[in-house]
């Protein structure tokens, strides 16, 4: 396989393997956290879901405005606006998961 | 295949393209959306998101897909646009980043949307308890 290839492929690995991450990291306690405001199972994995959804395309949209001949100084410009778009993507998820418990609190635990 | 003929099959393949996201979007969340739309306190409520969240998604996702033009400063014709098959593959790529977009921020306004029914039936349970 060619240099260009073996970048492509990386980016990929890269990209995905950003969301995995990110997603391992929040899991719990993104899940613990509306289950413990709505209190309904759809709800929980409604938003987890989202949260998934969310960030895979925002994964592939970086690497669909990837170009396959990368230059010697763009080895990772793939990357680095992937990262920057899933910044604002969980700074408006963040934004949205504080509105949900704000207007609904936490629910009675009797 | 020359270039003329890319553009009317790439159009018809992205659209799709843009269909299948929306549907496999939906798919992955019609369970848990149907759930919390049937937990909604008044059942009319619940039928009437439970119908829009398929159109909703879809038609962002076409939305998407539809608001990138070929035009552009540099390749104002027709002629300037066929030309190029790596203009075409390029505009491609970004009519499927557009209907990318327009379905994440389609589940963001569905996030909101069902805040309004999960407020309600919390007020709901709170009357009942107090």
């Amino acid at each position: 396989m060619s240099e260009n290839t073996w970048g492509f492929v990386a980016t990929i690995v890269l990209s995905l393997g950003t969301v995995v991450m990110v997603w391992a990291l929040v899991r719990r306690g993104l899940r613990a956290l509306i289950d413990g405001t709505v209190g309904i199972a759809a709800a929980t994995t409604f938003y987890a879901r989202v949260f998934v959804i969310g960030l895979l395309f925002v994964a592939l949209t970086s690497l669909l405005g990837a170009r396959f001949d990368f230059g010697p100084d763009a080895a990772f410009s793939v990357l680095s606006g992937q990262l920057g778009l899933s910044c604002i993507f969980l700074g408006v998820y963040l934004v949205l998961v504080t509105i949900l418990a704000a207007a609904l609190g936490r629910r009675n635990e009797q | 295949m020359s270039n003329e003929q890319y553009l009317i099959a790439s159009y018809f393949v992205t659209g799709a393209l843009a269909l299948a996201i929306a549907v496999m979007t939906y798919l992955c969340l019609r369970r848990s959306f149907g759930g919390i739309a049937e937990a909604v306190p008044n059942g009319t409520v619940g039928g009437i998101l439970k119908r829009l969240f398929l159109p909703g998604i879809t038609f962002a996702s076409l939305a998407g897909f539809l608001s990138v033009s070929f035009r552009s400063c540099e390749k104002d014709t027709y002629a300037k646009i066929v030309a190029d098959r790596a203009y075409l593959v390029a505009k491609n790529h970004e009519q499927v980043s557009s209907s990318l977009w327009h379905v994440i921020a389609a589940l963001f306004v569905w996030c909101v949307i069902l805040l309004v029914p999960l407020a309600m039936m919390r007020k709901r349970e709170r009357g009942n308890d107090s």
